[in-house]
């Protein structure tokens, strides 16, 4: 996980286009009796670099360039979206918007856009877009990494260390008035690690990120980093395969949080919820999980991967308990999702660029830390698993059926960790998996990810304590 | 000045630039137009217009290559992605193996991708075809309670590719898609089922059959139960075999040879599956959607037998591993996020001779695998090995007598793929560029229910 540091000094945003062509814009699209209208300008610049056998490979710059233009007739949407970012470009964006019910007459008069606001909190911080100018730093560093790798053990065939940083600066406005600017960055660097015992292959990969700080790898130890990644490579070359069938799992804090991210998360999204197509519909208030369970999905954490100052729809995010204790407490609102459903926004409404639509999507997700200890969950199982490290997961949140796979884990036997196994997903019901979770331990941790749905592919960060769940399918080898 | 006139002329300038620095440079140009349209309760939900335009610049500089793209056509963007991408090329250039853009050819493969742009197409009629994918799922049993997931997408675009040998190519192609996700309910039981297509024509799109299949998925396993964990005799259904079969594009990349991350290194010649495979990549094909006249780098395309009898044949190559390693050139360059990469274009699994009916017959209790879930995680692509949540049915004596669902299959697909015994003569129709039949294993590992319940 990054140093999360908060920003000292907020910012505003450069305007991408001039605000009255947007202003325009508002104005055609709302002429044919659309009762709301929005614009979103992107300018986003992102960049990659890669290495194979220790030497640089690839170094890619990229622009995604364009506006996406939305109007609501009641409940349809109409998304508009055009790499023509001049003011005759986004006027006709809008006409064409309008045009998707021709026959009606204007209903709304947009409101006048002020001035875009400095951001107002100071929790999220922004590097600029280095790209090329500390390139050779960052070659030396990944250099460092493979030989650090290699030089940790002689099975290693092949490093894959890649470095990427996005950009994002956006313009928001609606014909609520509405108007802001942002701009959002993130930096990550990958390194995956091959290794091979006498043709038996194996590898592993793990990641570290930044929100604000373009140069946070220069404060990592790359060398332990690479021997560590190493280390859980070479484990899996003595991993047995995982049993199966039903078993109880203590799944450590961290990326582990995918549990709670896939097994409910998605199903609290108004995305599903709206459409009665969530196994949580209709239970708020109810009782949902064991009481030791609170879920909270803040999108304000200082440096937090999934953080904003603003969503997509141009609202200022906050923090959402989700389940307090067990009982259901709140859904995760956008904006078309609380006119169906006459909730409150949540200033949940994300999506991966311009090209697409916001829905009601999670931030920074995670189950607050409880009482128990990593070492009295484990001592609390006769013959079950640990698992370390996580791998990705998904849901099906109409059926509520999901899964996510473990990367690193071991066999628990007579309360104590046992020899490494691989190989496994764990599969399980949304409301049915939360009620399995009998201790919350007291040690929360943050990982990165990024979350695939319907408006994109989002960065939103999981997390949690370690947990002990009673039971859960492990598809291991019969 | 036209879009294609004022390409041309960028290009023209972007190159001089390129031979005063000593280098090569390349540009694609893709421009297209998208429609897609969703309903949701009987009534329009969603319908997007997405105008696409880009270009990816890429240079050479001795061993060095730098790619920049962007979305922004403007001849001074182009500029700014060629600033990028010299430099990038310059801080590559270490003394490596040199890179080299590929010449025109004399000819090239002509693959009908283009019917329409679709603008003929009145809106009123992709709305209807969008609210069919949900309308005849509802309506096909009162148990379909929502199909949360539907649409239709029209694509239309053109492909245009320049390189200062001399290269300048372009095709147009145009698609059409459609999906289907419902729900079906019955009591507190909830289960969903997904199909979907890809069609060039705007004509006899299987909307209801889509409809149907997924909507039919979800009623199946309203009945469904857990099966007891053990190893089975399993037919992966067509849809199945395919996405397991997808993995094999990293291991034929001779890329991935080259790095030393592929399964398949110094297997050529070696019977890796079973020799009831045989597998080709196919991109002329123009009902499928990986299709295309020549590849990212402009190398014409052609049929390339992978598997013959099970026995690995042929890598997919650039025309730089090609070179480098000595291979045959298949023209299988993709720009990937790294840069030049390798993939299939469509990879074909030549069909069986058995009916699916005889396959579910070729053990006394057969478990069927309709669908899998959770790939990106549940799969190894580096190794093969997989566990994956699956849905099914049992079939005993060859006939269907209970679907079954909250299991994991797991294995090795080099493993499993080698395992195969019997092909059925019926391929996928899901839209997808990986086309396969029914196969039957005599042993797949399933986790469901403990032995001892």
């Amino acid at each position: 996980m990054s140093s999360a540091t908060a920003a000292k000094n907020p910012v505003i945003a450069r305007e991408i286009v001039p605000k009255s062509w947007i202003e325009k814009a508002l104005d055609q699209a709302l002429a044919t009796g659309a009762d709301f209208a929005e614009v979103f300008v992107e300018d986003s610049s992102s960049s990659m670099l890669s290495m194979i056998d220790g030497k640089p490979k690839g170094a890619t710059v990229g622009r995604q360039y364009g506006a996406g233009v939305r109007v609501h007739f009641g409940l349809e949407e109409i998304h508009v979206t055009t790499n023509d970012l001049t003011e005759a470009g986004l006027v006709k964006a809008a006409k064409k918007a309008a045009q998707a019910r021709p026959e009606g007459e204007r209903k709304v008069t947009p409101v006048k856009l002020g001035d875009a606001p400095a951001k107002p909190f100071d929790y999220m911080a922004h590097g600029d877009l280095a790209q090329v100018a500390d390139r050779q730093e960052k070659f030396q560093f990944m250099r460092g990494l493979d030989t650090a790798a290699r030089k940790r053990s002689s099975l290693v065939t092949q490093t894959e260390p890649l470095m990427l940083e996005k950009m994002q600066e956006v313009q928001i406005a609606n014909s609520f008035g509405v108007y802001v600017t942002d701009k959002r960055t993130n930096y990550r660097v990958f390194l995956e690690v091959f290794v091979d015992d006498q043709g038996q292959k194996e590898s592993y990969h793990k990641n570290e990120w930044s929100v604000d700080n373009p140069s946070f790898f220069k404060a990592m130890d790359g060398q332990k980093w690479a021997e560590q990644t190493t280390d859980s490579a070479l484990t899996l070359l003595k991993a047995d395969f995982a049993p199966a069938g039903e078993l109880p799992v203590v799944i450590d804090n961290g990326f582990g949080g995918v549990i709670f991210h896939e097994a409910c998360g998605h199903g609290l999204e108004t995305t599903s919820v709206a459409h009665n197509a969530s196994v949580f519909c209709g239970k708020l208030g109810e009782k949902v999980a064991d009481s030791c369970v609170t879920a909270i999905d803040d999108g304000t954490i200082a440096g937090g991967w999934g953080s904003l100052s603003y969503d997509d729809e141009g609202r200022p995010v906050q923090k959402t308990t989700l389940i307090e204790n067990g009982i259901l407490k709140s859904y995760m609102v956008d904006q078309l999702g609380a006119k169906k459903t006459g909730l409150e926004v949540t200033g949940s409404g994300r999506k991966q660029n311009y090209k697409f639509t916001p829905t009601s999507r999670m931030r920074n997700t995670f189950i607050a830390p409880g009482t128990s200890s990593l070492d009295e969950m484990i001592r609390d199982v006769d013959y079950g698993i640990y698992a370390k490290d996580m791998g990705g997961g998904s849901v099906s949140p109409g059926t509520g059926d999901f899964n996510f796979s473990i990367q690193e884990a071991y066999l628990i036997k007579n309360g104590k960790i046992a020899t490494p196994i691989k190989g496994a997903s764990l599969i399980g019901r949304g409301i049915d998996a939360l009620g399995k979770i009998t201790k919350v331990g007291s040690e929360l941790k943050l990982s990165a990810g990024m979350c695939g749905s319907v408006s994109g592919s989002i960065p939103a960060a999981v997390g949690q304590p370690p947990l002990l769940v009673s039971k859960i399918l492990v598809g291991g080898r019969a | 000045m036209s879009q294609q006139q004022n390409i041309t002329q960028v290009f023209s300038d972007l190159t001089a630039k390129a031979k005063a620095a000593q280098a090569q440079v390349e540009m694609t140009v893709s421009e297209g137009d998208k429609f897609s349209a969703t309903y949701q309760d009987r009534k329009l939900k969603k319908y997007s217009s997405d105008q696409t335009a880009s270009a990816v610049v890429r240079v050479l500089k001795g061993s060095g290559v730098g790619i920049a793209t962007t979305e922004n056509l403007s001849a001074e963007s182009l500029a700014e992605c060629f600033a990028a991408a010299l430099q990038s090329a310059k801080d590559l250039d270490q003394g490596g193996e040199p890179e080299d853009l590929v010449a025109p050819a004399a000819s090239y493969p002509d693959v009908k991708l283009f019917v329409s742009d679709y603008e003929e197409v009145p809106i009123a009629e992709r709305l209807k075809w969008a609210e069919s994918l949900e309308q005849e799922a509802l309506d096909l049993d009162q148990r379909v309670s929502n199909v949360p997931y539907s649409g239709v997408t029209l694509s239309s675009g053109k492909t245009r590719l320049l390189n200062s040998k001399g290269l300048d190519r372009s095709y147009q192609s145009s698609g059409i898609s459609g999906y289907s996700y419902a729900l079906a309910k019955e009591g507190d039981k909830s289960k969903s089922g997904y199909h979907s297509f890809f069609r060039r024509e705007a004509k006899d799109l299987p909307l209801k059959e889509t409809a149907h299949e997924g909507a039919t998925r979800a009623l199946d396993l309203l009945s469904a139960v857990q099966p007891k964990t053990g190893q089975v005799p399993a037919v992966l259904t067509n849809d199945v075999a395919a996405q397991l079969l997808s993995i094999l594009g990293h291991h034929l990349s001779a890329k991935s040879i080259d790095e030393n991350t592929s399964m398949l290194k110094d297997k050529k010649g070696s019977a890796v599956l079973s020799p009831v495979l045989n597998i080709a990549d196919n991109p002329l094909a123009s009902e499928l959607p990986g299709s295309r006249p020549f590849d990212a780098e402009g190398t014409p395309s052609q049929q390339t037998a992978l598997f013959k009898d099970g026995i690995l044949e042929n890598y997919l190559t650039n025309s730089f591993y090609a070179r480098k390693l000595g291979l045959p050139s298949t023209g299988n360059a993709v720009r990937g996020r790294a840069g030049m990469d390798i993939a299939p274009s469509n990879l074909v699994v030549a069909p069986g001779t058995k009916t699916f009916e005889e396959l579910v017959n070729m053990a006394p209790d057969v478990v069927v695998i309709t669908e899998e879930s959770g790939f990106h995680s549940g799969m190894k692509e580096m190794t093969g090995d997989f566990s994956l949540p699956a849905y099914g049915a049992l079939y005993r004596n060859g006939k269907k007598v209970q679907s079954l669902e909250q299991f994991v299959i797991s294995g090795n697909v080099f493993e499993l793929m080698k395992s195969v015994t019997a092909a059925s003569n019926r391929l996928n129709e899901n839209g997808g560029s990986v086309v396969a039949p029914d196969l039957f294993v005599p042993a797949l590992s399933i986790a469901g229910e403990s032995k001892e319940n």
